[in-house]
């Protein structure tokens, strides 16, 4: 019996992992720290919403300008119809004129 | 007078311009009833351009007319009564066109009624340049000022387009 007790306390002996053990458990507790989601970092948090928002900004600006171009195209589509359709109608008046004059020849 | 108008459209198609409309004509506006003021540089031209279409047959020959050209100017003012503008109103206009290069091609003076009609145009080099409408009448005065390469024939070729009035150029009428 008291061989057994020997056997048993000899091999539940509080033992010293030694400072090669405790170094690897840090390591191993950095590391797990290291992979937390990317979201969970202020930093990068922060950064992408200002990266979303310039996004945002840069998409609305062009969107406008494209709006402001489309609104300054039609307006000057219908100036050149306008344009062309009163040089078109002095051309016809002088034809007009031309031919009256040719006609009491 | 017949050999006139066969010119003024044999010669049309070969001929350019950059007459300045001078400013004392906004003046007019005060006076006048009604104005228009059409006012498209090159860029601008380009930009409504791109807002034709080209399936649309109509608005792809104005397109390919478009292309050619550096700007449109037009002043027309419309008076309630006669005698609100002086015929030397124009005259700043018809010393620029007095320039090499600027031939009347047209020049419709109506004593009796007061109608004035006179054609402008430039040659550069072998092609037109542009294109000048004086037209004076009793209540309304129009200056069309057309920078850049047009014809007679591509203006008479939107006739009934957009409402442009049809212009005879003399030659058989392609359309059915």
């Amino acid at each position: 019996m008291s061989r057994l007790d020997d056997a048993l306390r000899e091999a539940l002996r509080t033992q010293d992992p030694g400072p090669e053990f405790t170094a690897r458990v840090l390591t191993a507790a950095a590391g797990a720290r290291g992979k937390q989601s990317w979201w969970q970092l202020p930093r990068l948090r922060w950064a992408t919403a200002a990266a979303l928002a310039c996004v945002l900004l840069a998409g609305g600006s062009l969107e406008y300008r494209r709006e402001q171009e489309e609104r300054q195209g039609r307006l000057a589509k219908q100036q050149l119809v306008l344009a062309l359709r009163i040089a078109g109608s002095k051309l016809n008046l002088a034809r007009d004129r031309i031919q009256r004059l040719n006609a009491g020849d | 007078m017949k050999y006139a108008l066969v010119l003024f459209f044999a010669i049309g198609p070969l001929l350019a311009q950059d007459v300045k409309l001078p400013a004392g004509i906004d003046k007019l506006a005060g006076k006048a009833s009604e104005v228009v003021d059409v006012s498209l540089d090159g860029a601008m031209l380009r930009l409504a351009g791109r807002f034709l279409s080209n399936h649309d047959p109509d608005e792809a020959k104005v397109k390919n007319i478009v292309n050619g050209l550096k700007g449109i100017y037009v002043k027309s003012f419309e008076f309630e009564k006669e005698g609100e503008y002086a015929p030397s109103d124009l005259e700043e206009i018809r010393r620029q066109l007095r320039a090499p290069g600027w031939s009347r091609m047209v020049g419709v003076i109506s004593k009796k009624g007061g109608e004035n009609t006179e054609i402008y145009m430039k040659l550069d080099d072998d092609h037109v340049g542009g294109l000048v409408i004086l037209a004076a009448e009793p209540k309304e005065l129009t200056v069309v000022n057309i920078v850049g390469n047009i014809s007679l024939d591509d203006l008479s070729s939107l006739g009934g387009h957009f409402g442009i009035p049809d212009v005879e150029t003399g030659k058989e009428n392609k359309k059915p």
